[in-house]
């Protein structure tokens, strides 16, 4: 008992001050380092809680999904447009210290007062042991109590990341490459910028065996004199007018 | 339809805006990387992985060859013709030999023409092989590099025992070939024909059907033919965009005309095509070799003796006063060329290499100018690069086939 | 608490530990000889008989070189990112059976560290933290390649571990566990196909989901042909182009140790783990694990590398779909039960 209670202080201890790290953190890359260190001993936490399931589950889906979007937003952002972390607003620092010292009070009040309790469900060590294990006794009652918020929370996911989708119009980035190219050429006679249409087709290509198989589908043509091919290309005209 | 008669106008564009926005990103590739194939440095804008601009940087590796060629007699710049291109350095020796013998009006022996002819191809397929090595190195197939720097050694054997140099050659001189031929060098050439058809089938078993190489060589790169024009750019690069022009065939020199051989052209133009037209110019190359071989007279004279512009054989030098006479003055004074001025191009494995002399008369080149292909065929490479993906630069410097030392002189 | 069982766990985890370390020395070794062998090369072979003590050799000269911090790198970080990736590799190979439960000195010594009841999402978990390591040490490096190679191995990784957790559910399907004891207990019954009596390895019932496994374990681990993040020829070498010395050979190591308990996952969850003909045993486990690294080493021979839009092309178009197919597939066999698996 008292082991099990030294580790969780430890790793309690631990997830304040990362949670701490992250607010006090003047650079981004390391709030959000605080913060994965705050979730990883949450996780522990929940391993001495013999919560296997929902350790790995907040390690893969938190630390390991959600914070490396953070930090990959953050390395690929410059600098000057991520929003101001530390600026001096006296009234922003004082709201934030206001709701955070009541939210503090309300979780301590709840904790100390020991009201918040309810009823016990069915699930007992017994019962757990019974259906074979902690995750299967999880998966059973998710997929048969709870089927109705499951679907809707696929549907909500599915939602957002049509969104993202939509939000991330490829389009933007061959615009401006497709405008680079127009102004950045040397040659201003032949801009073929990525929003042009493809490639035409290649045309009939010459007859008489000087057309030759060459490999990924494609042939090559041999020409056998500098004479053949001049008045177009090997293959035909290359812009349909 | 294409008038290429007409030469199509170039505009030079507004200045380049190279101040990266918030969004873009400057990476300089180079000089000291990997893959720049030397000391190349290419400035490249990015935007996430997309380039948006690209802007090589060259002349980390400029010797002044050309100022050089203007300060030593004509006899004395071979060597330095073999440090432009050093992976295809007999092909180097040619270009220049050819346009001083033009400029003195002297032709080599038949016998030592078809030798040329010989360690030309070699020197094609040897650069060609470093092309490929490299190229499918810098795509990520590891192991063709190797087997192919395996089969250039085989060639390099070839030019050791030739000249006794295996990387700069030196090998060819103002008028032929001044020493004989070794006796067993034919049937080592014909060995490396017998045995390199196989070696090409070896790397096209690797490359040419593979799913990876399709989709990082295919509709990359693609320079349409007109482009190609525009830039003038000569070589693979060319006639991979489908444009017939192989200085072989369009201005044969040496005795081209007398083999025969087609000159692939690609179909689409993109890095793939000229994948595919170099490798079928190493079977074509194959092809001239074993004609030059068939064809080669096995006696005969291997340097033009009756000019005064040409070393006299060493025999000759030995045995009789005149001789002896025209060697001390070739060697001490060089010799003095007519006045004038001359350009003669060989097909060098990048394409058209060109060497531009003029002569006023003195043993020393009034001007020496030299075309190197790789210069120019790396002015495409902004072209080619816009909208491509940063791993594509590297498969874009490697389709260039670039050597540094011939695009910096 | 058992305090025996505990220490046991520690002994076996201690040994296991080392046990790697050495194999991981050994596995560069093996590639390097064996990467040779493909290119017509010889490999180390000066180094002690067949160039043997070349890891040996590799491992004290790295770890006297000067260990460079630049300049212009978040420092902190700098150091600590390779610690990371480094102390999290070999944590894997913690839930992976080695055998069957040992009996000496009165003692039961289970071939394993710990029985997890979650073993296959906690390594997924484990690579998914890995990747820490990877970005922190490419951001914190302030070079420009280092910050690519970190973007791409991010995104990379993120991308293939989603195929490869979704490879492994048609196996959590007819295992009817997450436990990696439970799914080579499964494996070890026999298949009986008509006349034909194969074992129960998942690869027979669940080939698709095995070659996918393959693909997203190779790009998880960042090796040819998807070796993006520390592509030599564009990025120099990734996020770790700054790192020198020992931190350099920290990243070298979570490397091959990621390859070697990739191996044995795959391993174990397809192909029957220690379970194999006449004696079962932990040489099978090895004999397997050998093959998937030679395969490793093989492709590095073999395949051009890909293009970043195309891997994430090929995780997201290709390879995620077809996972979900499997699981659907799965899905319907075990609900109509065909074939009793």
């Amino acid at each position: 008992m008292s082991l099990q209670v030294l580790i969780f202080s430890l790793l309690a201890c631990v997830s304040i001050l990362g949670a701490l790290g992250v607010v006090i953190a003047r650079n981004p890359v390391h709030s959000a380092i605080g913060l994965v260190l705050s979730f990883l001993n949450v996780a522990a936490i929940y391993l001495i809680a013999r919560a296997e399931f929902l350790a790995v589950v907040q390690v893969i889906v938190y630390a390991g999904a959600v914070i490396v979007l953070v930090v990959f937003v953050t390395m690929l952002v410059h600098p000057d447009d991520l929003p101001e972390f530390h600026g001096r607003r006296p009234l922003r620092v004082a709201t934030g210290l206001v709701l955070g010292v009541a939210l503090l009070l309300e979780v301590a009040a709840a904790i100390l007062t020991r009201s918040l309790y309810g009823a016990p469900g069915p699930w007992t060590d017994q019962t757990i042991a019974a259906v074979g294990g902690n995750t299967r006794a999880l998966g059973q009652t998710l997929y048969s109590d709870y089927m109705l918020a499951i679907q809707l929370t696929a549907l909500l996911l599915l939602a957002a990341t049509i969104g993202a989708i939509v939000l991330a119009r490829p389009e933007a980035v061959s615009e401006r490459v497709a405008a680079a190219r127009r102004t950045l050429t040397i040659s201003l006679a032949h801009p073929r910028g990525l929003d042009q249409p493809e490639l035409p087709p290649a045309l009939p290509l010459p007859p008489d065996g000087q057309v030759k198989p060459a490999g990924g589908g494609r042939p090559i043509v041999l020409a056998r004199s500098a004479s053949e091919f001049t008045e177009q290309p090997a293959w035909g005209e290359w812009r349909t007018p | 339809m294409i008038d290429f008669s007409q030469p199509t106008p170039v505009i030079l564009s507004e200045v380049r805006q190279l101040t990266p926005t918030r969004r873009e990103l400057v990476l300089n590739m180079g000089p000291q990387h990997p893959s720049t194939h030397g000391v190349l440095r290419v400035r490249l804008t990015l935007e996430g992985e997309t380039v948006i601009a690209c802007d090589p940087v060259i002349g980390y590796l400029h010797r002044g060859v050309e100022k050089l060629g203007e300060s030593h007699r004509y006899a004395q710049f071979v060597p330095w013709t073999d440090r432009t291109d050093y992976v295809a350095a007999p092909s180097n020796n040619l270009g220049y030999v050819l346009a001083v013998e033009k400029l003195c009006g002297i032709q080599a022996p038949e016998r030592a023409q078809y030798w040329r002819m010989i360690m030309a191809e070699l020197a094609r397929l040897a650069s060609h092989l470093v092309w490929l090595g490299t190229h499918a190195l810098d795509i990520g197939a590891l192991s063709v590099s190797l087997y192919t720097f395996r089969d250039r050694e085989l060639i390099l054997d070839i030019f050791e025992k030739f000249c006794g140099a295996r990387l700069t050659t030196n090998m060819m001189e103002i008028g032929g070939f001044s020493r004989e031929i070794p006796p067993d060098l034919p049937e080592m050439v014909r060995e490396f024909c017998r045995y390199f058809p196989k070696a090409i089938r070896q790397y096209e078993d690797l490359l040419t059907e593979n799913p990876i190489w399709l989709a990082r060589t295919k509709g990359v790169g693609i320079i349409e033919p007109d482009v190609a024009i525009n830039y003038g750019l000569t070589g693979a690069c060319l006639r991979g965009s489908g444009v017939n022009y192989d200085v072989r065939k369009a201005m044969p020199y040496l005795l081209y005309d007398r083999v025969e051989f087609d000159v692939p052209l690609g179909t689409h133009g993109d890095v793939y095509d000229r994948y595919l037209v170099r490798i079928e110019e190493m079977r074509q190359s194959i092809r001239i070799i074993e004609q030059c071989l068939e064809q080669v007279p096995t006696d005969g004279p291997l340097m033009a003796y009756e000019s005064q512009y040409v070393i006299p054989p060493h025999k000759n030098v030995m045995t009789t006063a005149e001789d002896m006479q025209r060697h001390f003055i070739w060697v001490i004074k060089g010799f003095s060329p007519p006045k004038g001025e001359v350009y003669h191009a060989v097909e060098h494995s990048k394409g058209e290499l060109g060497y531009y002399i003029v002569s006023d008369g003195s043993p020393i080149p009034y001007r020496l100018r030299i075309r190197s292909p790789d210069f120019v065929n790396l002015q495409s490479l902004p072209y080619m690069a816009q909208g491509a993906m940063l791993a594509d630069i590297v498969a874009l410097i490697g389709t260039i086939d670039i050597v540094l030392g011939s695009v910096d002189r | 608490m058992d305090w025996q069982r505990l220490l046991v766990s520690y002994f076996v985890g201690f040994v296991l530990l080392n046990v790697l370390l050495g194999l991981m020395a050994y596995m560069t070794w093996f590639e390097r000889r064996v990467l040779a062998r493909m290119q017509h090369r010889v490999g180390p072979n000066r180094t002690g008989p067949f160039g043997l003590l070349q890891p040996i050799a590799d491992g004290i000269k790295l770890l006297a070189k000067e260990d460079i911090v630049p300049a212009n790198a978040d420092r902190l970080v700098f150091l600590v990112a390779p610690l990371l990736s480094f102390a999290l590799a070999p944590l894997g190979a913690a839930v992976i059976p080695f055998g069957e439960t040992l009996h000496l000195f009165g003692l039961e010594i289970p071939l394993l560290v710990a029985d997890i009841n979650v073993a296959v999402l906690y390594v997924l978990a484990l690579g998914s933290i890995g990747v820490y390591g990877i970005i922190l040490g490419g951001y914190a490096s302030g070079n420009r390649y280092s910050l690519l190679g970190a973007l791409r191995s991010t995104a990379q990784v993120i991308s293939y571990e989603l195929v490869l957790g979704l490879s492994l559910v048609g196996v959590f399907i007819l295992a009817g566990s997450l436990s990696l004891q439970d799914i080579l207990r499964e494996q070890q019954r026999a298949l009986v196909i008509g006349p034909l009596t194969l074992p129960n390895w998942y690869i027979l019932s669940q080939p698709l989901a095995f070659a996918l496994f393959l693909i997203a374990a190779v790009a998880e681990t960042n090796r040819a042909p998807f070796d993006l993040p520390e592509a030599e020829t564009e990025l120099v070498a990734g996020y770790f182009t700054e790192y020198s010395g020992f931190r350099f050979s920290f990243y070298f190591l979570a490397e091959y140790i990621n390859m070697i308990v990739v191996s044995l996952l795959a391993a174990t969850l397809f192909l029957g783990g220690i379970d194999g003909p006449f004696v079962d045993g932990v040489w099978w486990l090895a004999l397997k694990a050998l093959f998937f690294l030679f395969f490793y080493v093989w492709l590095r021979a073999t395949l051009p590398r890909f293009r970043y839009d195309q891997l994430m092309g090929l995780a997201w178009k290709v390879l995620l779909p077809l996972a979900l197919l499997n699981i659907g597939l799965t899905g319907l066999v075990r609900l109509w039960g065909i074939g009793a698996l």
